[in-house]
């Protein structure tokens, strides 16, 4: 399928109206590393949204943390880390987990520079996240709220289900339980490092340790290219 | 500049606990954390190779552990260090702007933290502290040293103040002295003529080559010449004590004692190859060892044997307590400790049971005392609390209920004596004076054939704790019997062992992953690590049934045990090897641990050992886990649901 999507992304006119942000992101789009690029060549995109709630039509990003992944190492240096200041944020469970208080959203930037600056920092990148869809849907929320007509297009890895890839798990995934592919599961089983979870950036750098792990994995299992492992 | 985010202030904190970073300036260490990549390597995998031109960075572990070693001419690699959670490397090679001098591989999986030299060059140059930090305290420059150092670790304690020593190698007895000698002819007045001559204690009888025949001591003379037993012409050889006790030339100081507490005896003859085939050299006498050593445990033993007053053993073994302290800050070898313990222990039990058979008057029938659990596998360093049975004859069932009375009226008294001496009373009732566990053999092996035949829980935990029976007192012969039944009984039950196994792999891990101590989540103990639990009770399991499986009769020490399964199995040696050394460093920890906070040592904090204390306890978890493996795969515990 992800040819196909390739395809009908690249016959997409760029629209010359774009601001130009979107501009700069649908020609990089268009340099995107081939699907034969080694893992060890490839340029990840680790990152993490707090949000309102759990439907992307309706609640909000309050908070992105990312952090990229080149060469197989994490690079601290390469990091970005935004609030985002919602207006009328409806106070929910959610901004209680991730500690968020209004307060502090105040002191966020809008979201319009919270999308811009996050677009910027993605580029072509292959985006992974724990249960990622979710996280690129919300962005493309923000996207849609700030009039851009088009949606993030990079190659995505959702970590939970490569972990159930690579531990074989597929054959049984009748018995599998979610609460097993939590990343606090995850980095428990993978002998990772879960200091200061429940911000988006503590969540990244979380998921940025276990994609490690994982690529390593990956490689056992013969998984050597980009394209192989987005599958 | 920007200020840091979150995951760049995570990296700040983490550098920001260990040195030399926690000798930074905090926003000069927040610039560095900044400039952090994180790599992940697999077991075994190699970072930086010997020879190998210097990468742009430097290393910090993260997560995990990383070997340095070195090629040396012989062609060996030489291990210079084990870099743990901390612990800086690869830094040498960029200051001196050299090749690395050795290679880097992770020992399990690892994370690092590279750290770009041209950010840290700076720091270096201004900040003297830093500097002099990696002038003199980075390892690799002197390997003797550094080996010297990590050969220490293997036996150091919780306080690693005292000198490295290990007494029972250190000591070494000097039996160069000329000897006294005569031949088995020679007249009791001559010899002791000769005796006086050369204020000698003691006197040696040879044959015609030098080999000892036997022995003469002035408690000999006084005891059977004074008292007109034997006449003052007649020959030595009618009063002197045969066959000798003999042992090798400058016998360690432990091997000399044991000897001698064993054969309760007072001279050691010294021969050329150490039995009485070979040519005498010398006498080894406790006074020698006296000399040579302070306070006795001979002495201590020997006084236990020979006091009248039952009120004075509490005394005795306080002071028994101060050895073991004194013994374990000295590093001396662990099985030596546990032998000397176990000998007090014993003679302790002897003793009372002597007293309580003084008491109540002859026991009816024969009858053997036997020690349980940690005792009975001769590991009880500390009083902890009192495991034991009594098993007596089968002789006339009609009157087994008298004679089960009297037992354990006997195992009361005992029970109480050993309540003074500082050991609790099993909180589970496992003691002889539980008539349960007083009785005739046939009952005992009753008890044995359920548990091997229908291994239930309870079954297999009773098996795990009767069976480390180890005889102290009384008939020996009945214990040894109950010994064959259950050899014989658990060859015929082939499902017997792989339960047994199953059994020894519940214990819960001791780590969570490799950097953290599983501790207890509530409780009085909440917080704490339980060694015993966790660590201890694995290998004793494991060991036990691996004995059992290869037949091996009347071992009961879980270190020795693997020592013997290491004979037995060559292609396992190393790993039994490794899982006797855990062993015994467990029983040090613990054994510190419980000096120190006057208790059973079972539970540590993980919090105050230091960095080495750490790294060294994990290090001895390693082989929990292979031998566990080791289980898995020989008793295909998969198969057993």
């Amino acid at each position: 399928m992800e040819w196909l999507k390739e395809l009908i992304h690249q016959l997409h006119p760029v629209d010359k109206n774009a601001p130009a942000f979107w501009r700069r992101y649908s020609a990089s789009l268009k340099e995107q590393a081939p699907g034969n690029t080694p893992l060890a060549e490839a340029e990840f995109v680790v990152f993490d949204t707090e949000t309102t709630g759990l439907d992307p039509r309706t609640d909000k990003v309050l908070s992105i943390g990312a952090i990229k992944v080149r060469g197989l190492q994490v690079l601290v240096p390469e990091t970005f880390e935004c609030l985002v200041q919602q207006e009328g944020a409806p106070s929910t469970k959610s901004a209680e987990v991730h500690g968020l208080l209004s307060k502090e959203l105040e002191s966020g930037i809008a979201e319009q520079e919270a999308v811009e600056e996050f677009v910027g920092f993605v580029g072509n990148a292959v985006l992974v996240g724990q249960h990622v869809a979710f996280d690129i849907a919300m962005v493309n929320q923000m996207l849609k709220r700030q009039g851009i007509k088009g949606k993030l297009h990079n190659r995505s890895v959702d970590t939970a289900h490569l972990a159930i890839r690579l531990e074989r798990r597929h054959a049984d995934s009748h018995t599998l339980k979610t609460s097993e592919y939590s990343l606090d599961a995850l980095c428990e089983r993978y002998n990772l490092p879960t200091d200061d979870r429940h911000t988006a950036s503590g969540d990244a750098f979380a998921t940025a340790l276990l994609l490690l792990k994982l690529l390593s994995l990956a490689k056992k299992r013969g998984i050597m290219t980009v394209g192989e492992l987005v599958r | 500049m920007k200020p840091s985010n979150v995951i760049q202030e995570r990296v700040y904190e983490f550098l920001n606990t260990y040195p030399p970073f926690n000798l930074v300036d905090p926003e000069k260490l927040r610039a560095l954390a900044r400039q952090v990549r994180v790599l992940y390597l697999e077991p075994e995998q190699v970072l930086f190779s010997q020879g190998d031109a210097a990468h742009e960075h430097f290393y910090v572990v993260r997560q995990g552990s990383v070997r340095l070693e070195q090629q040396t001419e012989s062609g060996n690699p030489k291990l210079l260090d084990v870099c743990d959670e901390g612990d800086v490397f690869g830094v040498r090679a960029l200051i001196a702007k050299k090749n690395y001098s050795s290679t880097a591989t992770a020992a399990e999986e690892s994370l690092v933290y590279a750290i770009p030299i041209v950010a840290f060059e700076p720091i270096l140059t201004e900040n003297p502290q830093v500097a002099l930090y990696f002038a003199a305290g980075q390892p690799v420059q002197n390997p003797t040293l550094r080996d010297a150092q990590k050969a220490r670790i293997g036996l150091s304690t919780i306080a690693p103040s005292s000198i490295p020593l290990h007494l029972e190698d250190a000591l070494k007895i000097d039996t160069a002295k000329s000897i006294v000698a005569c031949p088995p002819d020679t007249s009791i007045r001559l010899a002791a003529q000769m005796m006086s001559d050369k204020d000698s204690s003691f006197m040696m009888v040879v044959d015609a080559e030098g080999r000892p025949l036997g022995i003469l001591t002035d408690t000999d003379l006084r005891r059977q010449v004074v008292a007109g037993y034997v006449a003052i012409d007649d020959p030595v050889k009618v009063i002197m004590s045969s066959p000798v006790i003999t042992t090798v030339p400058n016998p360690p100081m432990a091997d000399a004692l044991i000897h001698m507490i064993r054969n309760k005896v007072k001279h050691l003859c010294v021969t050329t190859d150490g039995t009485v085939n070979s040519k005498a050299l010398g006498v080894l006498t406790e006074h020698d060892l006296l000399l040579a050593q302070g306070n006795n445990p001979a002495v201590l033993i020997s006084e236990i044997r020979q006091t009248r007053d039952i009120a004075s053993l509490p005394g005795i073994r306080d002071r028994a307590e101060e050895l073991l302290l004194k013994y374990l800050e000295q590093e001396v070898s662990i099985s030596f400790i546990a032998n000397i313990i176990t000998e007090i222990n014993d003679a302790i039990i002897v003793r009372a049971l002597q007293h309580a058979e003084k008491e109540l008057g002859e026991p009816p029938v024969h009858y053997c005392w036997l020690s349980l659990g940690s005792e009975g596998r001769e590991e009880q360093l500390l009083r902890t609390d009192q495991d034991n049975a009594l098993v007596f004859e089968d002789k006339n069932i009609a009157l087994e209920k008298e004679y089960q009375d009297y037992f354990v009226k006997l195992a009361a008294i005992v029970r109480d004596i050993m309540v003074q001496c500082g050991f609790e009373k099993c909180p589970a009732d496992m003691m002889a004076s539980n008539p349960k566990w007083c009785q005739p053999l046939h009952t005992w092996k009753q008890y044995f054939y359920n548990w091997i035949h229908e291994p239930t829980e309870e079954a297999l935990m009773h098996t795990s704790i009767f069976y480390d029976y180890r005889p102290v007192y009384g008939d020996f012969s009945l214990s040894r019997q109950l010994t064959d039944y259950i050899y014989a009984n658990i060859q015929q039950e082939r499902i017997f062992l792989p339960f047994l196994a199953k059994h020894a792999l519940q214990s819960p891990p001791p780590l969570s992953f490799f950097r953290n101590f599983i501790v207890e989540r509530g409780g009085e103990h909440k917080d704490q690590f339980d060694i015993k639990l966790r660590a201890m009770t694995p290998l004793v399991d494991a060991a036990r049934v691996l004995t059992l499986d290869n037949r091996i009769a009347g071992q009961n020490n879980t270190f020795k045990r693997f020592e013997k399964l290491a004979e037995l199995e060559p292609q396992n040696a190393e790993l039994y090897r490794e899982a006797a050394m855990a062993y015994e460093i467990m029983m040090r920890f613990r054994a510190l641990n419980g000096l120190r906070n006057k208790n059973s040592g079972r539970y540590l904090n993980p919090d105050q050992l230091n960095k080495l204390e750490r790294q060294m306890l994990r290090s001895t978890f390693k082989p929990i886990s292979d031998i566990q493996e080791l289980l898995q795969v020989r008793f295909q515990l998969n198969y057993l649901g």
